[in-house]
């Protein structure tokens, strides 16, 4: 079949795809394969059950779907390229390779330190877990010297020991795999534009692509959200953790200011009656309230994780006469590119 | 206490603070003597922070007094000067955050914790009504 056009221009909208188009996408994946990872015991010991199998199966099946979207870019090219053989041109698709241009840096943070803290201020993935656990660990601990009731409190609050660098970076990860895919896609536009000069509108091959195009168009705009889902799930879940905790750090607080007046009071003669046994009370009593408030941080881990449940429940059952229906996009299913056939 | 902005020397700080306030609280308390009167003064009594007794004065007048109106004055003394010892441990912790307790009911050993523990083991019951 010949297909009149320009296979040069042909071969240059290819070579364009496969450049910064296809390496946003590309370190997007390598992004989710490696910085979003995130360590069953990020949120503590008590919410890691809640946390490892959906955080994962949600992070490799966007990363594998990201995978596959750079896998139609290149497929994309490829299809330029038969076109431009099928119009007279000599380069085969085979000889197309990505050409790896540079990228600005991105802005995960990967570590602690001051810079990378900034950094992750900026863009919002800043997570203060760390400083709202020591400092209520460190009235809970007091209020165990002093009414040793209390002292279960230490032990339940050991199981929420957050992992703010791990949450930071995951989350940091995210928006930054998700600021590629929108790259992307910008770079993608630009980059087809010039097609509309070297292959005629009113050629059926042509109009073959315009068809496949469709339903591309919707699959990659549904990815583009899915880094945003997650980071928000996982911002969201550290907002409510640090809403509960400090909440129950001016609840214990108030049970040590508690504690520390009754035991002085167990230094006046004839007043120490009561105030042993209500501190007893008091400590039994923290030492509860911090077991619900694990509970409840455990719940809010759940609820934030049920939720990416939801998102990966049903990869593969894209239906193309229902486009945006699935979760996360199967590039695998858009139609096969042959263009040159239609 | 602000547990954002965490700094180990600053709770320490206010730990010690707090602690200090109580034992000079707990100082003045042990000092507590509350008075209390009846019968038109002729009977008066002085209790310790806990409500024991710690005198009694009966004006001359209050001998012609009937045996038991007598003793009905010094228990209603008695009371008033509970009272007064209970104003007074409030007083003392007017300005000192004791976590919800009222200590003056704690020193005369009427402090019942049920309400304040029901309510807070309400709290948790909730929390973990939603957290399941």
């Amino acid at each position: 079949m010949t297909v009149k056009g320009d296979p040069d221009g042909m071969i240059k909208v290819a070579r364009r795809v496969l450049a910064e188009p296809y390496a946003y996408v590309e370190r997007a994946e390598s992004t989710m394969e490696g910085p979003c990872r995130l360590p069953a015991l990020a949120f503590g010991v008590a919410p890691s059950i809640f946390l490892a199998g959906p955080y994962d199966d949600a992070r490799d099946a966007v990363a594998r779907a990201t995978g596959a979207g750079a896998d139609t870019l290149k497929s994309m090219a490829s299809g330029f390229a038969n076109v431009a053989v099928a119009m007279g041109g000599a380069e085969q698709a085979n000889t197309l390779a990505p050409s790896r241009p540079p990228l600005p840096n991105t802005d995960i943070q990967s570590d602690g330190s001051d810079s990378a803290s900034t950094e992750a201020a900026l863009f919002g993935a800043e997570v203060f877990l760390m400083a709202d656990w020591v400092a209520t660990g460190g009235v809970l601990a007091t209020c165990g010297i002093l009414a040793p009731a209390a002292l279960a409190s230490v032990l339940a609050w050991a199981l929420v020991e957050p992992d703010d660098a791990s949450l930071s970076q995951a989350i940091s990860a995210w928006m930054s795999a998700g600021r590629d895919l929108d790259s992307s896609s910008k770079y993608l536009e630009l980059e087809l534009g010039p097609l509309d000069d070297a292959w005629p509108s009113e050629d059926t091959s042509r109009q073959a692509f315009d068809r496949w195009k469709i339903p591309f168009d919707q699959d990659f705009e549904q990815l583009q959200g899915d880094p945003d889902k997650v980071a928000e799930a996982l911002s969201g879940a550290v907002d409510k953790v640090h809403d509960v905790q400090t909440d129950f750090f001016f609840l214990a607080a108030g049970t040590l200011a508690a504690i520390i007046v009754l035991t002085a009071l167990d230094a006046v003669p004839f007043v120490n009656i009561g105030a042993e046994a209500t501190k007893e009370i008091l400590g039994v009593t923290l030492s509860i309230e911090t077991g619900s408030t694990v509970l409840v941080i455990a719940g809010i881990c759940k609820d934030a994780f049920d939720a990416l449940k939801g998102m990966v429940g049903t990869p593969g059952s894209f239906d193309m006469s229902k486009p945006g229906q699935q979760k996360i996009p199967d590039f695998k299913q858009l139609p096969p590119i042959q263009w040159t056939t239609a | 206490m602000n547990p954002d902005s965490y700094d180990a020397r600053r709770l320490l700080d206010q730990l010690e603070t707090q602690i200090a306030r109580a034992q000079e609280n707990a100082t003045a308390v042990a000092a507590v003597a509350g008075w209390g009167e009846a019968a038109n003064g002729q009977v008066k009594v002085c209790v310790g922070p806990s409500g024991v007794l710690k005198k009694v004065e009966l004006d001359p007048r209050a001998m012609r007094m009937a045996s038991e109106d007598l003793a009905a004055s010094i228990v209603e003394a008695a009371r008033g000067a509970e009272r007064a010892a209970a104003a007074s441990i409030r007083e003392i912790y007017s300005s000192t955050d004791t976590g919800g307790i009222d200590v003056a009911a704690v020193a005369q050993g009427e402090y019942d914790p049920s309400a304040d523990i029901e309510q807070r083991l309400a709290k948790a019951r909730e929390a973990l009504r939603q957290a399941g």
